[in-house]
Order: structure tokens, then C-alpha cells, then sequence
């Protein structure tokens, strides 16, 4: 099963389980704009894919601060999209370079959105999930109410 | 055994299908294994599937006159579970020391399942 950002709750919370301060995540509904680590309007979705999406500029649903990540980053975000399901990560070259936000800590986060997303769906059937971390995979197992 | 579901890597989740699978995002479903009456008339058998995710152990036949057709669905979770999805300890690519400890596990259970049901 190909997994896609769709529930920005269990989002937030990966976020947080790979090591983001609660209280650095911006949360918007509808998506608010990004800056470069100039401060400018950050437009690289659009300079460089021409997505329509962000003709006005990079814009996210979930967001960290360049604030909180060290100068010469970017502002971290990830843009849910509800029609196609497909998220956008805003994540500077910069940062999956030079910092611990990089690449590794984005497939961090994938996880445990899943994670967070999996536990929430059976918790509405009242079934309970057991976690067992396997190296960089997790194992869940699925129980009785 | 519960309901394995396996977060790889990536993010993306393997575990056998069910109709209450959260729904995260798209589904690629492959048969993993069969379940059909013994090719000698007595019991069941479950043989796994020549799919990719099988790996070394495509094709295997991994029980035979199995008395019920419901025990041999629930050797086929079990089996999978254990040994294509890897609970219970960490999956390592097939090279010839897993291939022999795998082999030996298989057997082992095999010969246990011939002894109980005589």
C-alpha cells in the first residue's frame, strides 16, 4: 500500500515522534506561504515544475520555520492536496545536505504518519496496535479490542 | 498470531489483504499463496504463489494434508506472517546462511505438524 499524506492530525504527530518541537508546527488549513532563507516568497515549486498549484508562491499545510531549523534554511512545509491525495514536501537542498532535516529524517516522518494513521484507524474500530520497531521498519500488530 | 502490518522503509505498508485495511492510499494486491485440496485426495495443501514478495520461497509447497481447510487458511497467515512479512525478528535478504536457517525452521515445523497429525 503506497502511502499518502492525507490526515494532517497523524501528520503533526509524526512530526513530533521524528523529533520536531511540537510548538515549532504551524498548522493551516488552507495552505500559507512559504520564505526562502532570504525571507523572500519562496517560488520553487513554480520555477521549477510550473505547478499552477503555486503560481503565487510555495505554500504549505504544514509548517516548520526557518526560524527553527538554522539560518541559510528555507522554510520547512508539506502541502496536502485532497483531490489527488499526492502531498508536495517543501524541503531545501540546503537542509538534506547540511542538516539532520534531510532525507532520511523526511522517511522518518513517513513512517510515522503511517504509523500515527494506522493506530487511529483501528482505535475507531477498537482494535489496539502493538508497535515493534525492526531497524528502519515497524511492525504492527493488529489486536482484539 | 495478530494481524501483521509491516512500515517499510519508505512509509508504505505490506500485510496480507483484508477488507478493514486502513485506507492510506493505493493498493497494489498480488496473490501470496493458494489453499486447495491435497493433490492426494486427503486434506489440504497451501503452496506459496510464484509472486515477487516470496522470494527464494516461491512455489513452496509449505503444508500438505492439512485435516481442514480452516487450519490450512490459518498455517497460510501464519506462515506468511512469519517468514514472507518477517515478524518476530529482523528479515534479512536471502543469501545462503538465512536460506539454511529458514530451511531448517520450515522443516522443523513440518516434521511437528506430521507428528500431531500422525
Amino acid at each position: 500500500m503506497e502511502v499518502e499524506f492525507k490526515d494532517l492530525d497523524a501528520l503533526v504527530e509524526a512530526m513530533v515522534a521524528s523529533g520536531v518541537q511540537r510548538d515549532w508546527i504551524e498548522v493551516h488549513k488552507e495552505p500559507a506561504l512559504l520564505q526562502d532563507w532570504k525571507g523572500r516568497t519562496s517560488t520553487y515549486r513554480w520555477n521549477d515544475h510550473q505547478d499552477p498549484r503555486f503560481k503565487d508562491g510555495d505554500k504549505a499545510n504544514v509548517i516548520v520555520r526557518r526560524s527553527h531549523l538554522g539560518s541559510c534554511n528555507n522554510d520547512f512545509g508539506i502541502a496536502l492536496d485532497a483531490k489527488t491525495g499526492k502531498a508536495v514536501v517543501f524541503l531545501c537542498d540546503f537542509s538534506r545536505q547540511n542538516t539532520s532535516f534531510n532525507d532520511k529524517w523526511l522517511a522518518k516522518i513517513r513512517r510515522e504518519y503511517t504509523y500515527a494513521a494506522t493506530k487511529k484507524h483501528y482505535a475507531s474500530r477498537g482494535q489496539k496496535v502493538h508497535r515493534v520497531d525492526e531497524g528502519n521498519k515497524i511492525h504492527l500488530f493488529v489486536g482484539a479490542g | 498470531m495478530d494481524k501483521l502490518l509491516v512500515i517499510r522503509e519508505d512509509g508504505n505498508v505490506e500485510t496480507l489483504y483484508s477488507d478493514d485495511l486502513p485506507q492510506l492510499g493505493p493498493q497494489k494486491i498480488t496473490r501470496a499463496s493458494n489453499v486447495e485440496p491435497d493433490p492426494d485426495g486427503d486434506g489440504w495443501q497451501v503452496q506459496l504463489s510464484a509472486a515477487p514478495q516470496n522470494g527464494c520461497l516461491k512455489g513452496w509447497v509449505i503444508a500438505r494434508h492439512v485435516p481442514t481447510r480452516a487450519e490450512a487458511l490459518k498455517l497460510e497467515v501464519d506462515f506468511i506472517q512469519r517468514h514472507i512479512l518477517g515478524a518476530g525478528r529482523q528479515r534479512q535478504e536471502a543469501g545462503p546462511v538465512h536460506i539454511r536457517e529458514l530451511l531448517a525452521e520450515i522443516l522443523a515445523e513440518m516434521a511437528e505438524r506430521r507428528v500431531q497429525h500422525g
